[in-house]
């Protein structure tokens, strides 16, 4: 029988791989705004934001824990993912930034008007380029908690599906 | 209330980074090279795309039409994400099973 404390874990994680994954495809299909169009690539950046910082929410904990000990006894491979994660939210806050800087579509819908500058868009091509690089090593670091997750939450349900159990005979009980 | 002041603690990290940048970046060129290069030119007069035939004023390629010339960084729409993809998936198969391997092997504990 599956405890309450199971079954909040299990939806906690649910929930973690759901934003996880609506983030990755977000940030890939954010990285080309000219097969997208400047709107959706800017609205989606908006959203991306918000789902950024949910993330960072959900997994608020961790980073409590770590934040705590870093210069204490931890292990390596926590404080790599640490440092990776600060060099990724520094990232993520330059790639924000600087596209509310050139926006097209967004800013100017609020009723500013910010100066046209090449600066600003090259740092934003950098960074989204950085950042590809900097979520491939944080999915790397993560790799199996993503195909263990994956397994039980996106293929799991859908071989279920395909492959549902023969309807038991009926047991003879005379 | 905890919530709130979790999300004015990222707030406050994110103004540090922004803060910080905005002092790096020159603010000269935060004014679009105002102190030596002049600003580029982002679209076309009509004069120009009348007597140009590059591809910023061409029909069969309209997704260029306005923007700026000399090497977009963003060009390649759905060519970007592929790449993009594939950069990850080769970071992840270098990185997550090059880890796996060593945690084999045993050679390095702190993995």
């Amino acid at each position: 029988m599956q405890t309450a404390t199971t079954i909040k874990k299990g939806n906690r994680t649910k929930t973690n791989y759901v934003v996880d994954l609506v983030i990755g495809i977000s940030f890939l299909i954010a990285t080309a705004p000219n097969a997208t169009g400047e709107p959706i690539h800017e609205w989606l950046s908006m959203g991306l934001a918000v789902m950024v910082v949910t993330h960072l929410l959900l997994h608020w904990q961790w980073i409590v824990a770590i934040t705590k000990k870093i210069f204490r006894k931890v292990a390596w491979q926590q404080r790599i993912n640490y440092i990776l994660n600060i060099g990724l939210f520094i990232d993520m806050t330059i790639i924000m930034f600087t596209g509310i800087m050139i926006s097209k579509t967004v800013v100017p819908l609020l009723g500013l008007e910010l100066p046209n500058n090449m600066t600003w868009r090259s740092l934003h091509g950098l960074a989204s380029d950085a950042g590809v690089f900097l979520i491939g090593l944080h999915l790397a670091l993560h790799w199996d908690w993503i195909v263990r997750t994956s397994k039980r939450y996106l293929i799991q349900p859908i071989t279920k599906r395909f492959h549902k159990p023969a309807p038991q005979l009926a047991t003879k009980e005379q | 209330m905890k919530l709130l002041g979790r999300i004015l603690i990222i707030a406050l990290a994110v103004a540090l980074v922004i803060g910080s940048l905005v002092a790096i970046v020159p603010s000269s060129s935060a004014a679009g090279f105002a102190g030596g290069r002049p600003e580029r030119q982002l679209t076309i007069d009509s004069e120009q795309a009348a007597g140009s035939a590059d591809q910023s004023a061409s029909t069969a390629r309209p997704e260029f039409g306005g923007r700026e010339r000399g090497g977009d960084h963003h060009e390649g729409g759905f060519g970007h994400i592929i790449r993009n993809a594939g950069i990850m998936a080769l970071i992840i198969a270098l990185v997550a099973f090059g880890m796996r391997r060593l945690r084999r092997r045993r050679d390095i504990v702190w993995l």
